[in-house]
């Protein structure tokens, strides 16, 4: 069997240990729906953002600015709603910063040729500080949308209790390993995490492909603050800024390298259910939240120290 | 004809800013966050009315950030500094003398500085703010008497222990709680919540899940009561299943109350310790005024009188 498949299976199995566990010691939270309910409608946030930074972080590259794209993108969508009432002007304005802002990223790595960490970090704290300026560091209500189309659609509980966001995030998910390991594009991304040069030799047109991946990261930053502007029918200032290391944390237990070339879809979807379950686990079987970081820590470096075992570079 | 108005406007913005005091002041929190936003908004109130030249920055809650803050003040030749009493009387001895000894009037808010306080209030130290410890036993007293909680019940307080200073407020929450023979489950708020509220939702529900007998549960965090409402229907609970209080106002914490989700709110009136913090120090720098000692943290809110403050609360003020 392959490595990868492997891997896959390992850390499906560490999300049923952690499930097992759970459900042994404190049945009466993990055999009741609530929970799963509740993982429903929260997960999909962060799971989103790791789902398309996973193929950023196969090519190599890295974008620290999506937590500031969403505060802006959720400014745009919240106020342009209170401004004009419709939602879908609304929603496409939103997605219209995103898709300049994942640009605005995408040349001034591709094109200038500053390191996309470097150029993220510049640019989350551009955008972070044109969400305070354009709110003026004020909270925005909208609880009337929850009565519109936009947010049935996106946010809704369809047929009276499931999450209509994880419909979404599964329908990415799909999409964006079709995209990645079925498609061309696909090929192309993974050549140029594993030989830009190389890439580039076999006539990838790499800078073209490393574009359309910061767009990618930003059109679904800005759809992440869509579906979290709806669901909590609020927007605030330092919206998105606790995302970041829970991103990176399940894209890496997920088994993506950060040497770039290899990475997986599925893995990152696990990853994402792992962390975002580990703290309210933590809570209900009675321990301390301060236990939280430690074993966030604990399994990330099981998941990192399985990965390099079974594909045996020793690199992760 | 170019140069000579732009000398002009030089000489002209120099003697209009040498006219006006030099106000540095901390707002405490990071940019953006819902409380430092208000005591800023008190500030910069205080400064129109007054012909202040005000500077803001923002240590988001960190002690460090503050000492460094204050540093850069001192080093700018500021006037006056309003400094966030976090750090704590002795992080700050030095630097208050050597600001003092140049010239500089220093003052407090949000958390007192009792040793430099009655060292210094001949030189103009105050205290504007409420006494964390204080509220978190007053909100704590006064949601116990509104619940009629007795001995044995079951109340719940998420908040921010790890935090020295700011942890008062949850550690006055249990004692009190507890001296009322109520037994006190602690939740202490992650980084990631902390940050992002929203992603405490999942953590709410496990907690009534496991403990669906609380009756009260107390929320040392703005953000987080503004989450209330959200999270009661996430967790598919009704508006009159628990009794909920905690601080600050937002447009979504005002919602919540109208809505009984959240049931009382202990109100610090940050703005008031931005506005009087400027008044303090400009009253100081220009008449030698002493120190005030300015206690904000009286007022309760609930349903009873949200329709009042709400407006305000959308405008920053409140």
């Amino acid at each position: 069997m392959k490595e990868k498949y492997i891997y896959q299976i390992s850390i499906l199995v560490i999300l049923f240990v952690i499930l097992t566990l759970f459900i042994t010691t404190v049945p009466e939270v993990f055999l009741q729906s609530r929970i799963y309910i509740s993982y429903l409608s929260i997960i999909p946030f962060s799971m989103i953002l790791a789902l398309s930074l996973t193929p950023l972080i196969i090519a190599k590259e890295i974008d620290l600015s999506f937590p500031s794209i969403m505060a802006v993108s959720g400014y745009i969508f919240a106020q342009s709603y209170l401004s004009f009432d419709n939602t879908f002007i609304a929603f496409f304005l939103c997605l219209g910063f995103g898709f300049f802002a994942g640009l605005f990223n995408g040349l001034i790595v591709v094109k200038i040729g500053v390191p996309s960490i470097i150029a993220t970090i510049g640019s989350q704290f551009l955008f972070r500080g044109l969400a305070m300026i354009l709110s003026g560091g004020t909270a925005l209500s909208i609880m009337e949308i929850k009565e519109s189309f936009i947010s049935d659609l996106f946010t809704g509980r369809w047929f009276g209790f499931f999450p209509a966001q994880s419909f979404w995030v599964i329908l990415f998910a799909v999409l964006i390993w079709f995209i990645l390991f079925k498609h061309k594009f696909g090929n192309s991304v993974l050549f140029i995490g594993d030989n830009k040069k190389a890439a580039n030799m076999m006539g990838i047109n790499t800078d073209k492909t490393r574009i359309i991946l910061f767009i990618q990261m930003g059109i679904m930053s800005s759809f992440c603050a869509v579906l979290l502007t709806l669901e909590m029918a609020n927007w605030w200032p330092t919206n998105g800024e606790g995302y970041l290391l829970l991103v990176f944390a399940s894209i890496f237990i997920g088994g993506t390298s950060v040497f770039g070339g290899s990475g997986t879809i599925f893995g990152t979807f696990i990853g994402a259910i792992i962390i975002g379950i580990i703290e309210s686990g933590i809570i209900a079987m009675g321990l301390d939240g301060f236990y939280t970081r430690f074993i966030y820590g604990v399994i990330i470096l099981i998941a990192v120290c399985v990965h390099a075992k079974i594909l045996n570079k020793g690199k992760v | 004809m170019k140069k000579i108005i732009f000398l002009v406007a030089i000489l002209a913005s120099t003697i209009f800013a040498s006219d006006k005091i030099k106000i540095y002041f901390d707002a405490g929190g990071s940019v953006g966050g819902n409380y430092a936003n208000i005591v800023a908004n008190g500030a910069k109130m205080a400064a129109k009315d007054l012909g202040v030249d005000l500077r803001i920055y923002y240590s988001d809650w960190s002690s460090s950030k503050m000492i460094n803050n204050f540093k850069k003040a001192i080093a700018s030749n500021a006037d006056a500094v309003a400094i966030m009493g976090h750090p704590g009387d002795n992080a700050f001895s030095l630097l208050v003398k050597k600001a003092i000894d140049d010239g500089i009037l220093v003052t407090t808010l949000d958390t007192p500085l009792p040793k430099l306080q009655s060292k210094y209030t001949a030189n103009g130290f105050g205290y504007v703010g409420t006494n964390n410890y204080t509220s978190g036993i007053a909100l704590a007293k006064e949601a116990v008497l509104r619940n009629k909680l007795k001995k044995g019940d079951i109340a719940m307080v998420w908040g921010l222990l790890s935090q020295p200073t700011r942890g008062l407020r949850a550690k006055g929450m249990i004692e009190e709680l507890e001296r009322d023979g109520i037994k006190v489950n602690y939740i202490e708020i992650s980084n990631e919540i902390n940050k992002d509220p929203v992603l405490g939702a999942s953590v709410f529900t496990a907690y009534i899940t496991k403990n669906p007998k609380t009756k009260l549960i107390l929320i040392d965090h703005g953000g987080l009561t503004a989450q209330m409402e959200n999270f009661s229907k996430i967790a598919n609970i009704s508006a009159d299943d628990y009794y909920i209080a905690g601080y600050s106002l937002s447009p979504a914490t005002i919602h919540a109350v109208e809505n009984n989700y959240v049931d009382l709110i202990g109100d610090g009136q940050p703005f008031l310790q931005g506005y009087l913090s400027v008044v303090q120090l400009a009253l100081s720098k220009r008449y030698g005024f002493s120190g005030l000692n300015i206690d904000t943290g009286a007022g309760f809110i609930d349903n009873k009188n949200i329709n009042i403050i709400a407006p305000l609360a959308k405008k920053g003020i409140r």
